[in-house]
């Protein structure tokens, strides 16, 4: 998987034109983006950026959680996807969803430059379970069966619970998911079913009460 | 999606895309079909269904505890790129400096060899060449060469102790506080050939500032100011000791610090 934001492959990415992330944004932009300089036009997408970054911000650490398992990596992810787009304001193509280009800068920087350095020097990533313990103050009986949930998908190779946690808790359809990730969308189909059947499986070990 | 062959048809690819209401109305159609005719397949249906699980509602914690206030901070000193790019046309040598000092955290060498370097090309006649280094040396830091890392009081307090032993001063982090500024470290230096210590602090406004001490005996000196590198400059002597407090703050702030130094640093 080559995945890069280098040459604004992210801008090639076609998202459907859905709501745009703002309406009255997209109209003006098209209307006079002829006559607005590139400069201007930098400065107006890095204060929109900043604004969305500001309202993503938490659900961006939240799939770098989701990818990394630790939060200190997550924090960093976070970070480091802020100052990348901030950095690449002008390739943020106004009208598209703003969320999803964030997405995408944070799983590129993930893929590129976070996991692929921490495998190369050989550390490993701790296991779900020892990240994403909550409180068991509220260990209500539904909050029981959520943490089980977040568990087994957290479980999950990191391949499939990215699918997982897109599709199903950020809830992006197949397309989406598999332009996010740079993947065919057969790919998507594939570790979702894996992902999907594995789940499956825990469920009904957990019906005959053989496992936790 | 559009026309599979026959086979894929029941395949657990498909019967997830039809869960999730992903397929096309044709394939779809299929699908049903198949479901009516074959019972293994429309088992295998109801086993992946049994993988509908809350995915929403089960990481909805997950947000909650997202460290918010600490992510909303970080994004906001994020300066904006057209500054930073400002910044980086106009200051690429000393930006390539203060990394190369930064990097080298405890800066020995590099600072042994860039002061010697600097008083041996101008020798120290009035005794204002350790200043105009030291000067120099200031203008190539950033808030960021001092870190954004929590001040640690006992850190400090031993840094402290370990630069007053070479200056022969008691140095404690209450003696050296200043009102409104945030103490961030202290560390040897030396220059030509001398010990130099430097405390560094940020001020009300984060830019960095330094108070500079080195061991002198040319006598007691009373407070005088001076421009350097546009920053103010607040000097004076003891019988033992040539102190500058040196900074961006208005001169008046810095003098009203360096009196406050000058009255506590009395041996």
């Amino acid at each position: 998987m080559t995945m890069t934001i280098q040459t604004g492959c992210i801008m090639s990415v076609a998202y459907p034109a859905v709501p745009a992330y703002s309406q009255a944004k997209r109209s003006r932009e098209s209307s006079d983006r002829v006559s607005r300089s590139d400069a201007e036009a930098t400065i107006a997408n890095e204060q929109e950026i900043r604004a969305g970054l500001s309202q993503h911000l938490t659900r961006l650490w939240r799939y770098a959680v989701v990818l990394s398992h630790q939060r200190d990596v997550a924090d960093d992810l976070v970070q480091a996807t802020c100052v990348r787009a901030l950095e690449r304001a002008g390739q943020f193509t106004p009208g598209t969803r703003l969320d999803r280009w964030l997405f995408s800068i944070l799983y590129s920087i993930w893929l590129n430059e976070v996991r692929s350095r921490r495998v190369r020097m050989g550390q490993g990533f701790v296991d779900a379970d020892e990240t994403l313990v909550f409180d068991g103050a509220r260990d209500t009986e539904t909050h029981i069966f959520a943490n089980q949930v977040l568990r087994q998908v957290q479980a999950l190779p990191e391949a499939q619970r990215t699918v997982v946690f897109l599709a199903y808790v950020e809830e992006l359809s197949y397309r989406e998911v598999a332009d996010l990730l740079e993947i065919p969308i057969g790919t998507v189909m594939s570790r979702l079913a894996a992902a999907r059947a594995k789940l499956a499986s825990a469920g009904s070990d957990r019906m005959e009460g053989s496992a936790p | 999606m559009t026309d599979p062959n026959r086979e894929t048809i029941g395949s657990d690819e498909m019967l997830v895309a039809f869960l999730d209401g992903e397929l096309d109305p044709d394939t779809r159609k299929q699908v049903e079909n198949l479901l009516e005719r074959d019972e293994a397949v429309a088992d295998r249906l109801r086993f992946l269904s049994s993988s509908n699980l809350p995915f929403r509602d089960a990481f909805i914690p997950l947000l909650d505890s997202a460290p918010k206030a600490k992510l909303d901070a970080m994004l906001a000193e994020i300066l904006p790129p057209e500054q930073v790019r400002k910044q980086a046309n106009g200051w690429n040598r000393r930006g390539f400096l203060a990394a190369a000092i930064g990097f080298i955290a405890i800066g020995i060498a590099v600072d042994r060899t860039f002061l010697g370097v600097q008083s041996s090309l101008h020798g120290d006649q009035d005794g204002s060449d350790w200043r105009s280094v030291v000067a120099q040396y200031m203008s190539l830091y950033t808030s960021d060469t001092l870190g954004n890392a929590p001040a640690d009081v006992a850190v400090q307090t031993e840094q402290l102790r370990g630069v007053g032993v070479k200056l022969g001063l008691n140095l404690t982090p209450e003696l050296v506080q200043l009102p409104g500024t945030t103490l961030k470290r202290a560390q040897m230096l030396t220059y030509d050939g001398k010990a130099l210590g430097q405390i560094t602090y940020l001020d009300a406004a984060q830019a960095p500032m330094a108070l500079c001490i080195v061991q002198s005996s040319k006598g007691a000196k009373a407070p005088d100011s001076e421009r350097r590198h546009g920053m103010n400059v607040i000097y004076w002597s003891s019988d033992t000791h040539a102190f500058m407090l040196i900074g961006h703050e208005s001169l008046g702030d810095i003098k009203a610090m360096g009196d406050r130094l000058r009255h506590v640093l009395t041996i």
